[in-house]
């Protein structure tokens, strides 16, 4: 079947949809399926947009809301991911999941569906190490902080693809891999993107969760975006069990403009005999169940469970039963119920509601399916912990954070960053005017580096209490993957995943690259990169990295010193 | 398209069942056996290519819409062509950021009751209108599009990347698990 993939849509459904069908009379093709890699912008009104971490002068309704009124359908079945520029109210009603206009469907905070026998993974979200160990405790209507950190990547939700076992065909992360562009023209990527030059040499761009997750699912496809650029690679992974090693291929596309690298029609065979619906995925839906208890709404820290004695559960991978369990919760039925329905009003151009508040509403379908398997709504869990716990917790990390690095990068939007903070946002990507190609390079320059923090050692707890991240800021410097924590956990995928947010092997990095594995002495990361990473570190002597063991520094309660041998 | 060195991954790789989960007991909607259970397959598709492999299981027709559990009601109405709350207008693209009616950039001089962008159409006719508007389009078509971007790449791995890194920036003792 063809599958159109689509980078950033930024509501630019109307022309995605377009281009394709332009494409399809042009080439005579059919396309089955359109995978769009996040920013997706399903604003219904105007309430959402408020919703959307954009400055105020971006803050379009775009076209979604046409979708999601019904003045159009979509005209090929869309599965999306959520980016960093997203109406985080509406997602939020669908953490499993939904449809958010016929025909289109988010996958939630993760999720796994399969069409035609295909299954197609996501993880939405950009990757931030201060909000990585938090829960899902954002609520609307969102401060300045809780924006921003409402789609930052949980490890709750790659603890659970990581108990996926079997074979993934696509996956989707906005943001990319970290080390993904070792794997392919790594010099063409920086002539056109010349900004990412330090993040790439350093080993910083991208996501080490994501790293994490390409390492152990190993699909046939990998789809991202976020940085507006297209990319491609071929990473054929380790060998594992005595199989064949297999190989990804990484695309990233480019946002919705003329003349851009915006979409892509790759062909992946279909299974026959498989349902034409959008399916559930039952070894995804038993994870789900599985894990259930796990999720907490709770801005402090959370620990996956692993095998250190501390836990009576690590492995929450699904068993034959589980799956067979599912299927008989959905009555065998794995499609995927065509039952969306309007939940807010939609934005009604001849009746325009500046003033409207952003709604926060429980979704049917998120009840239903809840109900059908006996889940947790996570997004009312949220709202009954609302105000409990965060109001004092999270705020004083996240401003300090903003703060410093509305002092050490340019912003991409001069001024007004937000309409509701005046802090400056590494996560933002411009959304220029058309046409301004220079301009989009030069001020998505910081962006990048923003979105691709070092992982600081300290912020993703080293130790099993909950704390706030903003003492540890000296060791921001250290380049840490997350850890994988679900057991049985070897070294095998651990040390695969490890070259890939090593650094070409340039003598100049001596000052700017950290091992991954996060040195006991945190290496110095250029300014740039992230705005982390400036504070006062106490080990900024450019003194040799040290290694530590790798996987342990977010997930483990005790750090283990005994990495170097 | 297949590169005659390049060796499909799964390809002669034994059992599917390898590293991963061996297929359940059958779960049957239809009460027969069958080669693979809904979730596994035995042999993955190529990314370019005929398919081969076993089958799934045929699925029994869908009833599409179908609701399962009475939640959502009335959501099948949306797939059956709901009215639209707004008046039908062309589609043509309106410029970024303009109110979602007239095109700010219609002069007095046009056609009353014209609602296209002038971008894209003109009020001489809809075929005229329509060429602008599919001009329009090319400009977000490209022929790489189709084309294979993995093309001209080689796999690399894992291991190739980690010779490439500087010994200097690893740990010396770290060093002999990963670069014997």
């Amino acid at each position: 079947m063809k599958v159109a993939v689509e980078g950033c849509c930024h509501g630019e459904l109307d022309k995605i949809y377009e281009s394709i069908s332009y494409l399809e009379n042009k080439e005579g093709v059919k396309v089955d399926l359109l995978l769009c890699c996040g920013d997706f912008q399903a604003v219904r009104n105007e309430g959402d947009m408020k919703c959307m971490a954009v400055p105020a002068k971006y803050r379009h309704m775009q076209t979604f809301y046409k979708y999601y009124s019904g003045e159009k359908k979509a005209p090929v079945l869309t599965i999306f991911i959520g980016g960093n520029h997203e109406a985080s109210n509406h997602l939020q009603e669908l953490p499993y999941g939904g449809w958010v206009a016929p025909n289109i469907y988010y996958l939630g905070y993760a999720g796994i569906v399969r069409f035609k026998g295909v299954r197609i993974g996501g993880l939405s979200g950009i990757f931030k190490s201060h909000d990585y160990k938090k829960g899902h405790f954002e609520y609307p209507p969102y401060g300045p902080d809780s924006l921003r950190s409402v789609y930052h990547i949980r490890n709750i939700d790659v603890f659970k693809l990581k108990q996926i076992k079997m074979p993934i065909d696509i996956f989707m992360t906005h943001d990319w891999p970290r080390g993904i562009y070792h794997y392919g023209n790594t010099n063409q990527l920086l002539r056109q993107k010349k900004f990412l030059r330090q993040e790439v040499e350093c080993g910083t761009l991208g996501s080490p969760a994501a790293a994490e997750l390409l390492d152990h699912l190993q699909p046939t496809y990998w789809f991202s975006a976020h940085l507006h650029v297209k990319f491609a690679a071929l990473m054929q992974h380790e060998a594992k069990n005595n199989a064949a090693p297999k190989i990804t291929k990484f695309l990233s596309l480019d946002k919705c403009l003329p003349h851009r690298d915006f979409l892509q029609i790759v062909e992946v065979a279909d299974r026959p005999g498989s349902s034409e619906h959008l399916e559930y995925d039952p070894e995804w839906l038993a994870i789900l169940k599985a894990t259930d208890s796990l999720q907490k709404p709770s801005c402090n820290f959370w620990n996956p469970p692993q095998d250190n004695g501390l836990y009576t559960r690590w492995d929450f991978s699904a068993s034959d039963e589980a799956m067979m369990e599912v299927v008989s919760d959905l009555s065998g039925d794995l499609c995927i119920p065509e039952n969306f329905s309007l939940t807010v009003p939609a934005y009604d151009p001849s009746c325009p509601q500046p003033n409207a508040h952003p709604v926060y509403s429980t979704n049917p379908q998120t009840t239903e399916l809840c109900a059908t398997l006996g889940l947790t709504d996570i997004y009312i869990l949220a709202g009954q912990a609302y105000g409990e716990e965060c109001a004092t917790g999270a705020t004083g990390e996240e401003e300090d954070e903003d703060s410093t690095g509305s002092v050490d990068e340019p912003s991409e939007y001069p001024t007004d960053t937000s309409g509701l903070s005046s802090s400056y946002n590494p996560d933002e990507i411009t959304i220029e005017d058309e046409w301004v190609e220079e301009e989009d390079e030069e001020v998505e320059c910081t962006e990048g580096k923003g979105t691709d923090a070092v992982v600081p050692e300290g912020q993703v707890g080293s130790q099993d209490s909950d704390r706030d991240s903003s003492p540890q800021r000296e060791m921001a410097n250290r380049l840490i993957l997350p850890s994988t924590c679900s057991a049985p956990e070897s070294e095998a995928p651990l040390r695969s995943l490890r070259p890939l947010s090593l650094p070409p092997p340039l003598a100049s990095l001596s000052q700017g690259s950290s091992e991954e594995e996060g040195g006991l002495t945190p290496a110095r990361v250029p300014k740039r990169t992230s705005g982390e990473t400036t504070l006062g570190s106490a080990s900024h002597t450019g003194s040799t990295p040290q290694i530590k063991r790798r996987n342990q520094s977010i997930y483990t309660a005790v750090e283990n010193e005994e990495s170097e041998d | 398209m297949q590169r005659p060195q390049f060796r499909h991954p799964l390809q002669g790789s034994g059992p599917r069942a390898a590293g991963f989960r061996s297929p359940p007991p059958a779960f049957d909607r239809t009460g027969g056996m069958f080669p693979s259970p809904p979730w596994a397959f035995s042999n993955p598709p190529p990314p370019f290519g005929p398919r081969f492999g076993q089958r799934s299981p045929n699925t029994p027709p869908r009833e599409f819409g179908g609701n399962r559990g009475g939640g959502g009601g009335g959501g099948g109405k949306y797939f059956n062509g709901r009215s639209p709350a707004h008046t039908p207008r062309r589609s043509s693209p309106s410029p970024r950021g303009a109110p979602f009616g007239r095109s700010p950039y219609e002069s007095p001089r046009r056609h009353s009751g014209y609602q296209g962008s002038p971008r894209t159409s003109t009020p001489f006719g809809s075929a005229h209108g329509r060429e602008r508007g599919t001009n329009d389009m090319e400009k977000y078509y490209k022929p790489s599009m189709l084309q294979d971007p993995w093309a001209d790449l080689q796999p690399i791995s894992v291991t190739q990347t980690q010779s490439k890194c500087n010994p200097k920036l690893t740990n010396t003792s770290r060093q002999g698990r990963y670069y014997n």
